[in-house]
């Protein structure tokens, strides 16, 4: 009887334990933010702009599956709110007396800071995203000359929202990324400076068919450079080109870069070339209390398109066109390392780091003045190129011999 | 019955000294867990048969033997009411900040004590069944993560410099002290020629698993990052994304430590239980676990007000407050006995 009386107990005790109803928040309580924009009003508050997703827009394109490609013709698919305040969570505090739900980050895309914001610096906001449980370091952090909010309302026509299709750019690594684990390591370092992907929203295409002759111009957020930083504060923008010689300078970041090169035989015509794998090594010197750096990069390029009617079957070709894409990267990377550390004098490329890998000692004495030490310092810059592959092709068809 | 003490809390507080080089200084930790350990085995096998609370007024004396004793029970009990709060505390911080720390601690000595309740074998079992599955999962875990490791976030090896590298060391140390835990078991093991190869073993088995953690944790953060959040292998998972497809992996480090944590909580309860009972000369143990489980549940709420207060604690007073019982007073009490001839050979 006793037995039986505690088994009964027993199993009460497991039902009211296995619902596990305490902190739940069920799927329909929650609003999911996709995009998260903070900008710096000029009254030195703090804007924050949440692009959130609307599951019913996103559930009537899916089901309803009829003409017109879903609910987001009609309806916007996401709603974006924004509201300010002295930090990141007074503002959402605001926010979340105009949102009917709970605010749930865990499916951020993108974290995108203003200029002004920037040039403010940025330590006064990311807190809050390292803080937040919910937050995480695979969030895309970009910088944007335009005000965030205005770039977080904007829709993309092949995504969903305009923050997932931002999200699957930077994925395709078709321009300089940076997630907010690596941002805050380099925040952090001695030896480098963050940089930050720029975006901005951009007229891209004309929007056809029928029911949308109003609509003339469309708006997507673009990948349109990088944001230099020292410290925590914006000093200067790359535009695209020199944003190509920035991912040669960080590691592992040039894999599908394309690459034009003035043709070796022919004048005025061109050969594009794919580069397949990119390695930089920069060795660091220190003599006589002077800092030099060797750098050394490795590509691997395929040939992708040719405009003038040389034989790749010829040895001698593919050497002349290994030596001239070498002196187009070459060229490449010097025009962004003159800027960045003639102009901006940062070391945004973590050459600091491999300084005091290799030079410990010597690290723990330059390290407070390492921008200064780096913008005095020479760098020497070799590149190798292999052409690895031409393509289907080894020499053109087409053509009359 | 192999046991493995379970110490897979955060090797943070570490990284924080030792820089990159944390994983160095589990390693000059593990070689002091092993002097421990001897130290206990060498202790136990010279009165065999008996465990800690029985031999201690052997070589003491009634009276001071057991009042040491009675220090000995009351570590235990503070190491399972720490260990509880450890876990449960995490739970708090990172998932489930409104519902009450309290709820998780009962549910988690609750546990416990069943487990100690059974006995000592059903809970090397548990283990059994447990440490497979923690150490698979912790791999899986950091090789998913390999994707986002840097070798350079270790390097240059030796960069702090010798005294911080053994200031890190100390709260290591005192976790691998907890194997002062043997003392007790010692006797139970089936196998008792092979209990230093076994216990070494086990510590062996437990510092691969700490390395994995803290050098995994260390490749994808990097050392500054590392030491500035609670907890580490926590956020390392997060950053886990493969195929924007496996993702969201967060559950795993909570299974791990979970189960890890019921385990390690309930051989100390058992431990504090056992004792408790030979010192006052009961026959059965059994009747102790309730009062204890209520005494540690309610000492894991009490004694430290935030996790804050529980992590400086662990870190600044907790090394040498334990390596005191675990090191100082073991390694008197051979000494003593080394000099009385006390034992058997």
């Amino acid at each position: 009887m006793k037995r039986k009386l505690f088994l009964i107990l027993l199993l009460l005790l497991i039902t009211i334990n296995i619902s596990g109803c305490w902190s739940k928040k069920e799927l329909n309580e929650i609003a999911i933010i996709l995009g998260t924009g903070v900008d710096y009003t000029k009254d030195n508050k703090i804007q924050l702009t949440y692009q959130l997703a609307r599951p019913a827009a996103f559930g009537g394109g899916g089901m309803g599956g009829g003409p017109g490609g879903g609910a987001a013709m009609n309806q916007n698919i996401t709603w974006v709110v924004s509201a300010t305040g002295d930090t990141v969570f007074d503002a959402q505090k605001r926010l979340a007396q105009q949102i009917p739900r709970h605010l749930y980050l865990g499916h951020n895309v993108v974290l995108i800071l203003d200029e002004r914001l920037c040039r403010h610096g940025v330590l006064d906001v990311i807190n809050f995203f390292h803080r937040q449980p919910l937050s995480r370091g695979t969030v895309w952090v970009m910088a944007t000359p335009q005000e965030a909010k205005k770039v977080l309302e904007s829709h993309s026509e092949l995504q969903m929202t305009s923050a997932q299709a931002v999200g699957f750019l930077a994925r395709l690594r078709t321009g300089y990324v940076l997630r907010f684990r690596d941002f805050s390591q380099d925040l952090a370092s001695r030896g480098t400076n963050p940089v930050l992907t720029q975006v901005e929203l951009k007229r891209q295409g004309v929007a056809q068919g029928p029911g949308l002759e109003k609509v003339h111009h469309h708006q997507e957020i673009v990948l349109t450079g990088a944001a230099i930083f020292k410290g925590d504060k914006l000093i200067g923008w790359l535009d695209c080109r020199e944003t190509q010689g920035l991912r040669w300078l960080l590691k592992g970041e040039v894999r599908r870069m394309g690459v034009t090169i003035p043709s070796p035989i022919c004048p005025g015509k061109k050969i594009s070339l794919e580069v397949m794998k990119g390695k930089i090594n920069i060795d660091p010197v220190y003599q006589k209390g002077k800092i030099k750096f060797f750098l050394t990069i490795k590509a691997e390029i395929d040939v992708i398109e040719q405009q003038d009617e040389e034989d790749f079957t010829r040895p001698e070709m593919i050497k002349a066109v290994e030596n001239i894409a070498a002196a187009e990267i070459r060229q490449r990377v010097k025009t962004t390392l003159d800027k960045v550390q003639g102009e901006y004098k940062v070391d945004s490329f973590g050459f600091g780091e491999a300084f005091h890998r290799k030079h410990k000692r010597e690290w723990s004495k330059l390290k407070n003045r390492w921008d200064e030490e780096f913008a005095n310092a020479q760098v020497y810059l070799t590149v190798k190129v292999k052409l690895r592959d031409t393509g289907l092709q080894g020499r053109r068809a087409s053509l009359k011999r | 019955m192999i046991y493995a003490t379970l110490i897979l809390f955060i090797p943070q507080n570490t990284v924080a000294h030792a820089k990159q080089d944390a994983w160095l200084s589990f390693l000059i930790a593990f070689a002091g867990g092993v002097l421990i350990s001897l130290v206990v085995i060498n202790l136990s096998l010279r009165f065999p048969g008996k465990t800690l609370f029985e031999y201690l007024p052997l070589i003491l004396g009634r009276w001071p033997g057991k009042i040491i004793g009675f220090f000995y029970v009351w570590l235990f009990i503070h190491f399972c009411a720490l260990v509880d709060r450890e876990y449960c505390s995490t739970i708090v911080a990172a998932f489930m900040p409104e519902t009450p720390l309290v709820v998780f601690l009962i549910h988690g000595t609750t546990m416990s004590a069943y487990i100690t309740y059974c006995g000592l074998e059903v809970l090397a079992r548990i283990n059994q069944l447990f440490l497979p599955l923690n150490a698979g999962l912790l791999t899986i875990l950091f090789a998913l993560a390999t994707p986002e490791m840097k070798v350079a976030n270790i390097l240059p090896v030796f960069d702090t410099g010798l005294l911080p590298l053994v200031k890190s060391t100390i709260t290591p140390l005192s976790w691998f002290g907890e194997i002062i835990t043997l003392a007790v078991i010692v006797p139970y093991l089936a196998e008792q020629k092979n209990v230093y190869r076994l216990t070494i073993k086990a510590l062996f088995f437990v510092l691969v698993l700490i390395e994995i953690a803290t050098v995994g944790v260390l490749l994808v953060f990097g050392p500054t990052l590392t030491s500035s959040y609670f907890f580490p292998v926590l956020s390392g998972t997060k950053m886990i994304n493969i195929a924007n497809f496996i993702e969201r992996l967060e559950i795993i480090p909570i299974v791990i430590w979970i189960t890890s944590g019921t385990v390690k909580g309930a051989l100390f309860l058992w431990a504090a239980a056992l004792g408790s009972s030979q010192l006052l000369g009961l026959k059965d143990y059994r009747p102790l676990i309730l009062p204890l489980a209520v005494i540690v549940t309610s000492l894991s709420y009490l004694l430290h007000p935030s996790i804050i207060d529980l992590l400086n604690f662990l870190t600044q007073t907790f090394p040498f407050y334990a390596l005191t019982f675990e090191f100082g007073i073991p390694f008197l009490l051979l000494i003593i006995v080394l000099i009385k001839g006390s034992g058997k050979k």
